[in-house]
């Protein structure tokens, strides 16, 4: 199925997400009243209902929480990913180049694929140990 | 639970059935024509007029439960259009029963009709793309560009977990699939009748790995529909009524991303309240029937129902069996896997759950039934029902 992404309304409440993806920096929602971090951007925190949220730069560390390979005609494919970043909150994205030897608790890091008609994309190359 | 909840224990029943599907996968019929024959076969099977119908539930487009009524030259003083994926037809029973028992009805029917298969060579083009924007604009943003498939991506995203947190074999999980293909072999209507092995299943392309093509549901045409009336009416229907004992949903998140756990699902909540309302345990129930959109789907819900321990299925599955001859009788009809999967299944468990309790079956008939149940699963293994049936005996 192909459904166009549009370009998230920049008065909209992920608009900061997007403005860091301009920039190569992963930014991430923070609830001042729990401490936590949460993704993706809401009005309040769903862990307590906070809403005194700020935005902060995050590492682009994390770790794989699951991954599922789904096979193309041609090429490689695309390996899916699930995510456990280090600040906390779980993210869906891909993995850029190979994924060979990939494992739940493989150390990944955030990279960003760039896209014609719309901000960068957040996707994840495997690191060397942490 | 609380007096309220429980007193609904027995106070209705399922007490009419239809279902339709084909070994060719595909049905001669469709659209409204369609679901109002099965809901008219549902009636006679209860042997209740279509006059006497006055509520009416439909997971369908918005306002189909209206559109439907009006077809059927019905005014309903019920009606339930909650869509929320494949469990939606076990929560149309809860609902259904709270409906009846407080008279804002007096019979209820349920329908479901879709044909992929059918609309595709009709039209050249299958059910619409609608689903992605049914998972709503955060999905749409999030997840959606990543290129994940609606829904397998998200299945084998947890059935990678299970493998890996759990040591969960693709052994185990296609052992699943050979099961509901061994009741699939004795059910004339299913879609797949020819035995399937481990192997085939391991040999067959993956769709999203670590899932293969024979762990997934398949795609065709299928209607189906029951009808619920009160206990003291549905002493006088046709067949032995199947009485609602328990009947419970919950639901935990949408995206794939926002599941906090992969390897536990809202089950782990509707089970244990639909079994408290029913006042039975797991190990009282004679047959199951559980959602089977992927084998993960299964393992999962036999874990999160209470059927085995945590991280157990896998093996509970090889050494017990849910297959014929098996310790517990899983998808008696071949379920989604190997009977019909016209895009969501929850309505046939139900059919089929009802049958078993006459001693009836679309594939094998299993003996001495009192506690029969139907177990949905929406969306990304996202909404979850449970129904519990009784016979006669269990009230």
């Amino acid at each position: 199925m192909t459904i166009p992404t549009s370009l998230p309304n920049p008065e909209s409440v992920s608009a900061p997400f997007w403005d860091g993806a301009d920039r190569g920096v992963l930014r991430l929602q923070w609830c001042r009243s729990c401490q936590r971090s949460h993704h993706y951007p809401r009005v309040m925190c769903p862990f307590c209902g906070g809403q005194d949220l700020e935005w902060r730069d995050a590492t682009g560390r994390g770790v794989v929480h699951s991954f599922a390979h789904q096979p193309a005609r041609d090429g490689e494919g695309t390996m899916i990913v699930l995510v456990d970043l280090d600040e906390g909150p779980r993210v869906l994205a891909t993995i850029e180049g190979t994924s060979d030897g990939l494992a739940i608790g493989s150390p990944v890091a955030a990279t960003w694929r760039s896209r014609s008609d719309d901000h960068p994309l957040l996707v994840f190359a495997p690191t060397a140990d942490r | 639970m609380d007096d309220e909840v429980t007193s609904l224990r027995g106070r209705t029943a399922i007490v009419g059935v239809a279902d339709a599907a084909s070994p060719t996968g595909q049905l001669d019929d469709w659209g409204r024509p369609l679901m109002a024959r099965v809901v008219l076969e549902a009636l006679a099977d209860a042997g209740i007029s279509l006059p006497e119908v006055d509520g009416i539930a439909v997971a369908g487009a918005p306002l189909e439960s209206i559109q439907l009524a009006e077809y059927l030259g019905i005014r309903p003083t019920w009606s339930d259009t909650t869509h929320h994926g494949g469990s939606s037809f076990e929560t149309h029973v809860e609902h259904a029963a709270a409906a009846l028992d407080t008279g804002s009805c007096d019979v209820a029917v349920i329908a479901y009709a879709n044909t992929p298969r059918g609309d595709f060579k009709r039209h050249g083009r299958g059910r619409d793309n609608g689903a992605a924007h049914a998972y709503g604009p955060e999905f749409v943003e999030w997840e959606l560009p990543y290129g994940t498939l609606l829904p397998v991506t998200g299945y084998a995203l947890a059935a990678q977990r299970h493998q890996s947190v759990h040591g969960t074999t693709p052994e185990e999980m296609a052992a699943v699939a050979v099961a509901m293909r061994q009741w699939a072999a004795t059910n004339p209507r299913a879609r797949n009748q020819e035995p399937l092995t481990v192997a085939e299943v391991l040999d067959s392309p993956f769709v999203s790995g670590p899932l293969h093509q024979r762990d997934c549901c398949l795609v065709t045409d299928g209607a189906a529909a029951i009808v619920m009336t009160r206990a003291d009416r549905a002493r006088d229907t046709r067949h032995d009524p199947a009485y609602v004992l328990g009947a419970a949903s919950a639901h935990s998140h949408l995206q794939i991303s926002q599941m906090a756990d992969l390897c536990e699902t809202a089950a782990a909540v509707s089970g244990p309240r639909a079994f408290a309302q029913a006042g039975v345990n797991p190990a009282d129930v004679d047959v199951a029937q559980l959602y089977d959109s992927f084998t993960i789907t299964v393992l999962l819900a036999l874990e999160d129902l209470g059927f085995c321990a945590k991280g157990e299925a896998g093996a509970f599955v090889v050494e017990h069996g849910i297959g014929p001859g098996g310790k517990l009788p899983v998808n008696t009809s071949g379920g989604g896997l190997s009977y019909t999967h016209p895009g969501m299944f929850g309505l046939f468990l139900l059919v089929e759950a009802a049958r078993q309790l006459r001693g009836r079956s679309a594939g094998t008939p299993i003996a001495d039934v009192d506690i029969s149940m139907a177990h949905g699963s929406g969306g990304v293994l996202s909404h979850a029902a449970t129904v519990i049936l009784g016979s006669g005996a269990t009230l």
